[in-house]
């Protein structure tokens, strides 16, 4: 945990001009409700690049209902692909993540009220490699939209390792840009 | 999402079918029915399995005078345990829960009681697939599959501490029915051993097999339709073994075939590790085995050619380790059962509503087959009781 907040401070020191705030539906599988906050940066130098690298540390929670939470702190290193002339663009990168999921693994059943009770949970830690694919849109001078496809591998853990497939849409917000520009 | 949804929804949706399965269980919650009662009268209960037991204690809160005449000389049915194999109790027929716990309170629907069932949350993380002579891993089959499972105690515990204590003066064993004659208003129940019984309702939950295979001689016969709704379904073979080993060296699931290939049969097999989330260091992998897949292992002509023939088949999947960590093993056939000779319901589930229907309001039915939902299932069989005997008290004739 103390690394995954050192990475987060890192990543927020960095000399960079465009920041770029995104909150996301991220969907293990599509469909397993989920959330991600992410924060992308572009240093300086490279931002009027056509392909400009950006680095993204995110958080995500994502669960099955009366199963698990799965908590993510990630970090993303890409690359943007621009057209001047579109008002779209594409994205691709790499992220390295730590997942903290708790899981529930039994529970007392009352037979008269039909209460849950007395529920056990085991705490799992997964190493989280992941590669994603995204395309974005902008709606304003300030905001995109965008959708991101993500396969990674939840593993070195003492569950089993297994594939991950998330779904994320949602929208990210210039934090320097004004809205006049 | 229950184990039977699971295996064959995999080959024909590739998954998809099986996402958020506790959501989907959340949502084929049923609760009992309110049940107005304008009958008085006497009451004969074919059958001591779920359904049998369930619709007896539901008559029983009535105060409505019943028995329950059960051919063999144990209740219980397709719901079977052994106590005496390892360290916790295992379930030889019915072993899964396939729907959200809390139906084992609603089902009893008594708020007074006070006690609790330890339950596992079932969903194996480490799941394989046999195919092409290769063990492959498909461990992210797992976000797809829960279920829940008795952690210390069975469905056969379940009926037998918490139904049966109140019933159990009214069930006559080994008492096997031979006729059902409806044609008057006091309807004439008799045994192969010769006894006579008279009830104003009857309510049959006796196995699919048993019905179609007219063990029971009903008349006036039944209704055309009905005849032609039994022969469009039917209770394949079926079989558990349970083996006992001195390593682990299996994953909790092992399923046969691709993702396109388990539909290939009209069943369902999977090895499993029976010892998931219980509390102990026994090594227990199992085999469930129902449909045309299971053929060959309730033809086997001992006990010890079905061991050998499955230890075979796992040495395949594990480079032999299976034979040579092997301690000991118990099976139940269930197609070698008198009187149950099958697993559970398939074929054209189309047909489950006219097999549901009473017979002139004095012939009622309940069982797994009769399920209001979740057909195949304890619960389910469970709840066409309380429908069979919401209708019966209802008195509609």
């Amino acid at each position: 945990m103390r690394n995954i907040a050192i990475l987060f401070l890192l990543a927020l020191s960095i000399n960079a001009s465009a920041q770029k705030l995104g909150i996301s539906y991220f969907g293990h599988y599509a469909i397993l409700p989920g959330a991600k906050l992410s924060y992308q940066l572009t240093p300086s130098s490279l931002e009027l690049a056509k392909k400009p690298l950006i680095l993204q540390p995110e958080v995500g929670w994502f669960m099955e209902p009366d199963n698990y939470h799965d908590f993510l702190f990630n970090v993303n290193v890409g690359q943007q692909i621009k057209n001047v002339n579109k008002k779209s663009y594409w994205s691709y990168g790499l992220g390295l993540g730590y997942i903290l999921e708790s899981k529930i693994t039994s529970f007392s059943q009352n037979l008269g009220n039909g209460n849950r009770e007395n529920v056990e949970r085991d705490t799992f830690h997964f190493f989280h490699p992941s590669a994603n694919f995204g395309w974005h849109s902008n709606i304003s001078s300030k905001s995109d939209l965008f959708l991101k496809y993500t396969l990674g591998y939840k593993m070195l853990s003492e569950a089993p390792s297994v594939l991950t497939m998330f779904l994320e849409f949602g929208i990210e917000i210039d934090l320097k840009k004004r809205s006049d520009e | 999402m229950n184990r039977n949804e699971f295996l064959g929804k995999l080959g024909v949706a590739g998954l998809g079918g099986l996402l958020l399965p506790n959501l989907f269980t959340a949502c084929s919650e049923e609760t009992v029915p309110n049940i107005d009662v304008n009958f008085n009268g006497r009451v004969l209960i074919i059958g001591a399995g779920t359904a049998g037991l369930m619709a007896g204690y539901v008559l029983k809160r009535y105060n409505i005078d019943f028995e329950i005449l059960e051919a063999s000389s144990v209740h219980g049915g397709r719901v079977k345990e052994t106590s005496t194999f390892t360290v916790f109790p295992i379930d030889l027929g019915a072993e899964w829960i396939h729907t959200d716990p809390d139906v084992l309170a609603r089902l009893l629907d008594d708020s007074s009681i006070n006690a609790s069932i330890d339950i596992i949350n079932y969903s194996p993380p480490e799941i394989s697939i046999w195919k092409n002579d290769k063990l492959r891993n498909r461990n992210y089959f797992s976000n797809f599959y829960g279920e829940h499972k008795f952690k210390n105690s069975t469905w056969y515990s379940y009926l037998n501490d918490f139904i049966v204590p109140y019933i159990e003066a009214d069930i006559i064993y080994n008492e096997v029915v031979s006729s059902i004659d409806y044609s008057t208003d006091n309807i004439a129940v008799e045994t192969t051993g010769g006894n006579n019984y008279t009830a104003d309702r009857v309510i049959i939950t006796v196995p699919l097999s048993v019905l179609k295979d007219g063990d029971i001689n009903i008349t006036p016969s039944l209704p055309t339709s009905k005849i032609n709704a039994l022969n469009d379904v039917y209770m394949p073979d079926g079989i558990k073994v349970f083996m006992e080993f001195t390593e682990d060296f299996y994953p909790d699931v092992v399923l046969e075939g691709g993702l396109f290939q388990m539909n290939e049969f009209d069943g369902d097999k999977v090895y499993y590790n029976a010892a998931f989330g219980k509390d102990t260091n026994k090594h227990i992998f199992a085999l469930f085995c129902v449909g045309e897949q299971a053929t060959v292992y309730v033809n086997q002509p001992n006990k010890q050619a079905l061991i050998d023939y499955i230890l075979n088949e796992l040495d395949e999947y594990f480079d032999g380790k299976a034979s040579r960590s092997f301690v000991k093993h118990i099976s139940q056939n269930w197609t070698a059962e008198p009187f149950i000779r099958g697993s559970y319901t398939h074929g054209n589930f189309d047909v489950l509503d006219e097999l549901k229907t009473p017979i002139d309001e004095k012939i009622f039915f309940a069982g797994e087959t009769m399920a209001p939902n979740d057909t195949s299932t304890v619960h389910g069989a469970a709840n066409s009781a309380w429908v069979a005997v919401e209708r019966l008290l209802a008195d509609r004739g």
